[in-house]
């Protein structure tokens, strides 16, 4: 297993190098001159040149891209944003914690909330629990994010004024956010958990557990949730490597200063350090959380487990005997 | 079949079950009858949607309550009327007193937790043992159906399929129970495997002295395992008996087609003679024998109930014109 | 159960369905409204406050307390606290920034002096001499002028942060300074290369000014040390800037403190809000005091409310239609030009696109910039009065034949929009337009493309000075190419116009020259100077701007709430 984790750590670093080559490459050949950009159509041609040299944007592609790497992940400079002045580096580490709280949290609540629901349903199929949980599924789902949340924000900022509409001055300020994020992913679980329980319900072996005399509860508990709920727990894990990634629609509207809205703005304006650094700082983030989430597969599901030796061992010392 | 014999370990009445669905009615089982003597086996042989399963999962009352109901009728243990019984005394008997092998090993065994767990599960919930006192009855379960003892910690997707089977078996039988209901325990298992588990259950039927009833298609199962037999129809028992009678002297026109369909090889034929036309459809309510419609010697007069005749003691026959001996 | 959910489906789809059709309907109504919103005269330099309208209660429009108007002429309550919505993050302190213009920085570090409306306001310079070659200025500083660290600032740190200011900045005073140095401890001397012209003396005195010694020992990106009323102690990025008063304030005379100097509020802090619906919506629920940016839509309810007033100033912009006179394309014909001149009609532009919310242009400059003559206002005919049978004429004295001349434009809603009206005004005297949405980064690099459009909408800078306005078209101060901002070449206008810039040249006949030559040409048409508006509380007696026309919370009056 170990031998595992650590060729998947290989890969991951592998992946974060790729990502950021590719990101720079891109950006490279993206229409556009940034000296331009920043100075603005009233440059001399002096100025022009005195930039393009101040940002090394003059010097071949392999030397830049080299020089980026080196700087990126020796020496962890991200280097400047264009149009703030300010290090990306910085910028990032003020950030990264304020939108991984904001998806992490916007998760949390989601299977907290949803799988429960989902379980509730399918142990009580057919009858009006399972009935409420597919409609309120079918609703949220169908509703786009940015609606709810303008919704919340008219209802709780505006009407009631009990919560804050914006910014991230206290933890007052992610409980809309969290809220209007959360609650199309509740729907979307508590679906895809019905449905998984209600496969396993007519599984033999509840009958087995059953027929050896074990409570009600406890079946349901110790021997339908384990396995009903690996698949939902993939699908769960998913979404957490979304964690950094995915929350630029809620920070747009909620005017959170989180990295989502870091790297929408500097698409807008065209701050290349700034596009660069939130995407490997992103990839970084997607890759390592998606290696934790397969681990933790290994963990729950013996099976997966498994495979995962027999992998990263070359004679397989397999185990199965006939 | 109202024999006042005192060593009866289970005695059915006149079960009747239904499952609705979609709005339908199934009749499944319409009037079953039958008992069995402490340290026998009762075969019960039917093709498949006969109801055999059912039965056996009503004695448990394990049945999936919607959609299946038990109509009416009444299933003694030893004197006690399970169908009556409050659910907490049921979960006593379950695994205990009466226990179930199932079908098909492969989905039998919960695929996340160690067999041997399962195993313990079973012992501790009826037996006050610590832990560590289970695991060991357990590993010793587990030798007695010549499973290693390291193996206790492995997980069910790396057993085969006969193996798994004797992980079930061991299962079942850790409590001691006085009932096993086997429903079709080798019919997913190869030939050679077959022979193997029968062997182990024989042995530690006999070592515990546990009754059996044994559902199966196989006649030559049968054969080989049952003390008495009775054939199902239609959610009906059309003959019942000793094995000898059964196999000897059949007398309904069903069972005298079963053995019939047997290919035999040995006496030169050449081509099969299964029983023309198929099972009746069981959302049709059941009335006089089901089984005229098929039936070569079928009369007017079998529109009507059939009365169980008792052809010899205890050789019952649900038919108004048995087989006659030849 | 099928069936409950068959009706739960079919109500969603029709709610969908729905929402489609109404959403349709509502792009275009944001220009039609016209608000009734009444704007201060803002010609005259008010440096008396009304003490009457100090007194009485909201729906006051206020005057603009216009940074100039004298501490001692205007009375202010001293307020605990404003809260102000800002559009961008300030995110970067230091004093050479390029990012100067945020609203967060103006008011905070000061520069030498203040130029308003034309007029020299002294800040840290207490008085300055100019030659009678006007090649030499000498300048004063207050002797006792302090940094929040206590450092007093000497003419050496002023020639270092202008040296500073064009290293890094490129104010621009290069072309015209020929040296920059301290003759004392409090005395420096600027000597230039020719006698002023018109406007390089704001570009003298706007910079900012620190101590060289608290800029080598903070790093002034994160720690600014200021000269100024407020000093910096709160910053959040992304959300929220916190200014405080500074109980050390240098200027103790109130007879020299300008309005844009003084600190009416103890506490200020600025929020971060990019969104205006947002910015509404914190107003509306008391999370914000103030702010700029409100939609046209949203307007009307601060407009009505108890709890506001609006204050609408002229934008520093004007929306212009500059032609491409290159050689090379279709409006090289300067009677194409007069045609697509006349053609529009800027009413017609202030009416739908702006809703009626500013005023329109008669000449290149809004009317109230320095220089302009009030008759221009009156003429009829000059291309910038709408006369489509003139257009006509004019259209067939060129060997127009039908084809499609490129309009670009960013992609701004307001632009766009423009874009259109455009589009359909030049098509009813028959001239073909295709516009041409660009993404506002690369939109410079196409615009320095001159074989890349032929007309090019935009929201141009107009200053404070007319002849500053027309610089842009006629020399190429302006573009990095050999030629001016619509690609337009006559070495003879530059001479022109480099003469008339200089303070002793610029006289109303000149002007007149200078402008008639302009308008024979047709060299750019400029179409409406709209209105932008800040929300302020009732409180509020007087709003004070800066240079930018940025709202500044200090230099604002108020009352009791």
């Amino acid at each position: 297993m170990l031998r595992y984790v650590l060729q998947r750590l290989l890969m991951t670093i592998f992946v974060i190098i790729a990502a950021a080559i590719l990101i720079f490459t891109v950006m490279y050949f993206v229409p556009g001159d940034p000296a331009k950009i920043i100075l603005g159509p009233e440059a001399t041609a002096a100025d022009l040149a005195d930039v393009r040299h101040q940002l090394g944007i003059d010097r071949p592609f392999l030397v830049q891209l080299g020089s980026f790497m080196y700087n990126t992940f020796i020496k962890f400079d991200m280097g400047t944003s264009w149009f703030r002045n300010t290090s990306v580096f910085g910028g990032m580490l003020e950030r990264i914690p304020r939108t991984f709280l904001l998806g992490f949290l916007s998760i949390v609540l989601t299977s907290l909330v949803g799988i429960p629901m989902g379980v509730n349903a399918a142990t009580h199929h057919r009858k009006w629990q399972d009935k409420g949980v597919i409609s309120f599924a079918m609703v949220f789902m169908s509703v786009p994010e940015f609606w709810v949340a303008l919704l919340f924000i008219i209802f709780f900022s505006l009407r009631l004024n009990i919560l804050p509409s914006f910014g991230i001055g206290s933890w007052k300020n992610y409980v809309l956010p969290i809220l209007s994020g959360a609650l199309a992913g509740i729907g979307g679980i508590a679906r895809y958990t019905r449905s998984c329980v209600l496969e396993v319900v007519h599984a033999d072996y509840i009958t087995t557990a059953r027929a050896k005399g074990v409570m009600e509860r406890k079946v349901i508990y110790q021997h339908m949730l384990p396995n009903a709920l690996i698949p939902v727990l993939t699908n769960v894990g998913t979404s957490f490597t979304r964690c950094i990634g995915g929350t630029i629609v809620m920070e747009k509207i909620f005017s959170f200063p989180g990295v989502g809205l870091y790297l929408s703005d500097a698409i807008a304006s065209r701050d290349y350090p700034v596009i660069r650094g939130c995407v490997i700082v992103i990839a970084a983030f997607t890759a390592i959380l998606m290696l934790l989430v397969d681990l933790s597969y290994g963990y729950v599901d013996p099976r997966i487990k498994a495979q995962y030796v027999k992998q990263s061992t070359k004679k397989g010392k397999i185990k199965n005997v006939a | 079949m109202m024999s006042e014999k005192n060593d009866n370990l289970l005695s059915v009445r006149d079960l009747v079950v239904e499952y609705t669905s979609g709005g339908e009615i199934i009749h499944a089982v319409n009037g079953v009858s039958f008992e069995l003597e402490k340290g026998k086996t009762l075969g019960l042989v039917g093709e498949t949607g006969a109801g055999k399963t059912t039965i056996a999962k009503s004695i448990l009352r394990v049945l999936l309550s919607p959609p299946a109901k038990v109509k009416s009728g009444e299933i003694l243990l030893e004197g006690t009327d399970l169908l009556k019984v409050r659910e907490d005394e049921m979960l006593k008997i379950r695994g205990a007193k009466i226990s179930m092998i199932f079908q098909d090993p492969m989905t039998a065994l919960n695929p996340t937790m160690t067999i041997g767990n399962q195993i313990a599960e079973g012992i501790r919930l009826h037996n006050d043992v610590s832990a560590l006192e289970a695991e060991k009855m357990a590993i010793d379960m587990l030798q007695s159906v010549r499973i290693m003892e390291e193996r206790f910690h492995e997980y069910p997707f790396q057993f085969s399929g006969g193996m798994k089977q004797r992980v079930v078996i061991a299962m079942a039988l850790a409590c001691k129970p006085k009932l096993l209901l086997a429903d079709e325990p080798t019919t997913a298992l190869d030939v050679t495997i077959q022979a193997q588990v029968l062997d182990t259950m024989r042995d530690l039927r006999n070592q515990l002295g546990t009754s059996m009833i044994l559902i199966t298609h196989d006649l030559g199962i049968v054969a080989e395992n049952c003390d008495t037999v009775a054939v199902i129809y239609a959610g009906q028992i059309v003959e019942s008996g000793s094995k000898e009678d059964i196999f000897d002297h059949a007398s309904h026109p069903y069972t005298v087609g079963l053995f019939h369909s047997l290919p035999m090889w040995a006496m030169g034929e050449k081509r099969l003679h299964p029983i023309d036309g198929l099972p009746p459809d069981p959302r049709i309510e059941p009335n006089g024998c089901m089984f005229r419609f098929r039936c070569p010697r079928a009369t007017k007069a079998c529109e009507a109930t059939v009365p169980n005749a008792e052809l010899t003691s205890g050789h019952f026959c649900r038919c108004i014109a048995p087989k006659e001996e030849v | 159960m099928k069936n409950f959910r068959k009706i739960i489906s079919l109500c969603l789809v029709m709610c969908m369905i729905i929402a489609l059709f109404a959403s349709c309907g509502t792009k275009e109504k944001s220009g039609t409204e016209e608000t009734d919103v009444q704007t201060e005269d803002t010609e005259e330099i008010d440096e008396n406050v009304d003490e009457e309208n100090v007194a009485t209660k909201q729906k006051v429009i206020g005057s603009e307390v216009s940074g100039a108007a004298i501490a001692d002429t205007v009375t202010s309550v001293q307020r605990s606290v404003i809260n102000y919505a800002v559009v961008e993050d300030p995110a970067d302190f230091d004093p050479f920034a390029n990012t100067q213009t945020k609203e967060t920085l103006v008011g905070f570090y000061q520069p030498l002096a203040y130029v308003i409306k034309g007029e020299v306001v002294g800040c840290l310079m207490k008085d300055y001499t100019i030659s009678d070659d006007g090649l030499i200025m000498d300048g004063e500083l207050y002797d006792y002028i302090t940094d929040t660290d206590g450092n007093n600032i000497k003419a050496s740190d002023v020639v270092f942060s202008w040296e500073m200011g064009e290293e890094i900045t490129h104010i621009g005073t290069t072309g015209f300074v020929d040296k920059f140095e301290a003759t004392g401890d409090y005395t420096f001397r600027i000597t230039f290369k020719q006698p002023l012209a018109i406007g390089q003396m704001d570009k003298l005195t706007k910079w900012n000014v620190v101590s060289e010694k608290a800029y080598s020992e903070h790093d002034m990106h994160t720690d600014p040390v200021p000269t100024g009323p407020y000093k910096l102690t709160k910053y959040t990025s992304g959300y929220l800037t916190t200014y405080e008063k500074r109980d050390d304030y240098w200027q103790t005379d109130t007879s020299k403190l300008v309005a844009r100097d003084m600190a009416n509020v103890d506490v200020i802090n600025f929020y971060v809000i990019p969104e205006s619906a947002q910015r509404t919506i914190a107003l509306k629920n008391g999370s914000i005091d103030a702010s700029v940016g409100i939609t046209n839509e949203d307007l009307p309810f601060f407009d009505e409310s108890e709890d506001f007033w609006l204050f609408g100033v002229p934008d520093d912009l004007s929306l212009d239609l500059i032609p491409n006179c290159d050689e090379g394309r279709l409006t090289s014909d300067v009677n194409l030009r007069r045609a697509i001149f006349y053609a529009i009609s800027n009413e017609a532009i202030l009416e739908s696109v702006y809703g009626g919310n500013g005023s329109v242009n008669h000449d290149l400059a809004p009317n109230w910039a320095v220089g302009y003559n009030p008759d221009w206002d009156n003429e009829t005919d000059n291309y910038y009065t709408y006369d489509p049978e003139k257009a006509k004429e004019y259209l067939a004295e060129t060997s127009y034949n039908g084809e499609e001349l490129i309009i670009l434009v960013n992609n701004s809603p307001t632009l766009t929009n423009a874009a259109q009206l455009i589009n359909a005004l030049l098509e009813q005297v028959g001239i073909k337009t295709k516009i041409s949405v660009t993404d506002p980064a690369i939109i410079k690099e196409t615009y320095a493309d001159k074989t890349a459009w032929d007309l090019y909408i935009t929201m141009d800078a107009t200053n404070t000075y007319w002849i500053d306005a027309i610089n842009g078209f006629l020399t190429k101060d302006k573009t990095t190419w050999e030629g001016s901002g619509n690609f337009w070449m006559d070495p003879e206008a530059q001479e022109m116009i480099n003469t008339y810039k200089q303070v002793a040249n610029a006289t109303p006949e000149n002007f007149e020259i200078m402008r008639d030559y302009f308008i024979d040409n047709a060299l750019c048409k400029s179409m409406v100077n709209p209105l932008t508006y800040v929300v302020v509380p009732s409180w509020t007696s007087g709003v004070c701007l800066s240079m930018k026309k940025c709202f500044t919370p200090g230099g604002s009056t108020y009352t009791e709430e």
